[in-house]
């Protein structure tokens, strides 16, 4: 595949799935493009395959698609409850900081009167730890507690979160949900064993491993692994965290998806910024 | 568009040229793109799978107007080696070298 022919394929799917429309969208083209002329045949092959498997939820998305999260749960569940508490998935140390849970559960507060399965139901806003594990905190039959946030990758904060929480054994886990924009699929299956619920708009595969086979799968992973060469440090986050192959930029880009995605490469001497470049924070 | 760019877009596509050759001209990679939206709807270029190819048409009209991508002043594509120049010296300029930086 030539750059042009691949320029011309990653058109279409800017079109197909109206990525032209966004804000930021002749940036995200313009590096893709420096990208794929960067590469050559067979790995500019690879990165196309993967990006008509990309998924890309903008900052603008997230009141739609966390409300129609938020519906598609069953109506029979929420016809036997009264009281829903809302908590944003964060770790202990994270408390008091600003995480998308929090900015999610406030875009739920100003929309809520939208939700038409909600009518009858209180929702109860909080973000500190010590409201659901005080000793008289207890969950009533038709109480339940939803967790929220946009992303759920390899479930480390889910799993933090979730510890903090369950040491109260008046909060069992069928009265616990996630509810999340988007979830790793291996992700979802593990904490869908211990009984909680998950609701998520989009279970993310893994974007080399759940679409190949033997021996296609072993030559995507060395194209692969040779694109990742670039990537000055690349090899910390090889296939994305956790080795979890996604493929996804929310509001952020998850640190899960192929780096070659987000993190800034070399060729040469020459650097280049990723398409979803992402700017690191510092939280104090 | 104008029809320089269109030549040599269908060049590159041909020859399986270098796209730099565009991006040098001041044309973005969004211009590149758009552009071969125009070229498909001008039936100059067609998919065949994933590979762009030139249509009859096409290569006729690469051929026509190959003379608007042909360098033909030579100061045009001899670009002068500029960086290694030294300003001029005066006639009467007497060069006196350092000592410290004589070596035999």
């Amino acid at each position: 595949m030539t750059t042009i022919e691949s320029i011309s394929q990653l058109n279409k799917i800017f079109k197909t799935n109206n990525w032209s429309e966004r804000d930021i969208d002749e940036f995200v083209f313009d590096n893709f493009c420096k990208l794929l002329d960067n590469l050559n045949e067979e790995q500019r092959k690879l990165i196309i395959e993967l990006v008509e498997r990309y998924k890309w939820i903008s900052f603008a998305e997230y009141p739609e698609k966390i409300l129609a999260t938020l519906e598609s749960i069953e109506i029979e569940k929420l016809n036997s409850l009264k009281n829903i508490y809302l908590f944003p998935v964060i770790k202990p140390e994270d408390e008091g900081g600003f995480k998308s849970g929090h900015f999610l559960m406030y875009q739920i507060k100003a929309f809520k009167r939208h939700l038409k399965k909600y009518k009858k139901i209180t929702f109860r806003y909080t973000s500190k730890f010590e409201t659901l594990i005080d000793p008289n905190f207890k969950l009533k039959p038709n109480e339940s507690i939803f967790l929220i946030d946009d992303y759920i990758g390899s479930g480390e904060t889910l799993n933090a979160c979730l510890e903090v929480i369950q040491t109260n054994p008046k909060i069992n886990n069928d009265q616990l949900n996630i509810v999340t924009l988007a979830i790793q699929k291996e992700t979802a299956d593990n904490i869908s064993k211990e009984g909680i619920s998950i609701y998520s708009d989009f279970h993310s595969p893994k974007g080399i491993s759940d679409y190949s086979e033997s021996p296609l799968l072993e030559e995507k992973i060395t194209i692969m692994l040779e694109i990742e060469k670039m990537i000055p440090g690349g090899s910390h986050f090889s296939f994305g965290y956790n080795s979890s192959e996604a493929l996804i930029t929310l509001a952020r880009t998850p640190d899960n998806t192929f780096p070659i995605f987000w993190k800034e490469y070399k060729k040469g001497t020459q650097k280049f910024e990723a398409p979803f470049s992402r700017e690191e924070t510092i939280e104090l | 568009m104008s029809m320089k760019n269109k030549i040599l877009l269908l060049h590159l596509i041909k020859s399986k040229g270098n796209i730099k050759q565009l991006t040098r001209e001041g044309l973005t990679y969004k211009n590149i793109s758009e552009l071969l939206d125009i070229l498909v709807r001008e039936e100059l270029i067609i998919y065949d799978e994933l590979k762009i190819k030139l249509t009859e048409s096409g290569n006729k009209y690469l051929n026509d107007g190959r003379i608007l991508i042909k360098k033909q002043q030579k100061n045009l594509w001899i670009e002068g080696e500029n960086k290694s120049k030294i300003p001029k010296l005066e006639k009467d300029f007497i060069f006196l070298p350092n000592q410290n930086e004589i070596h035999f």
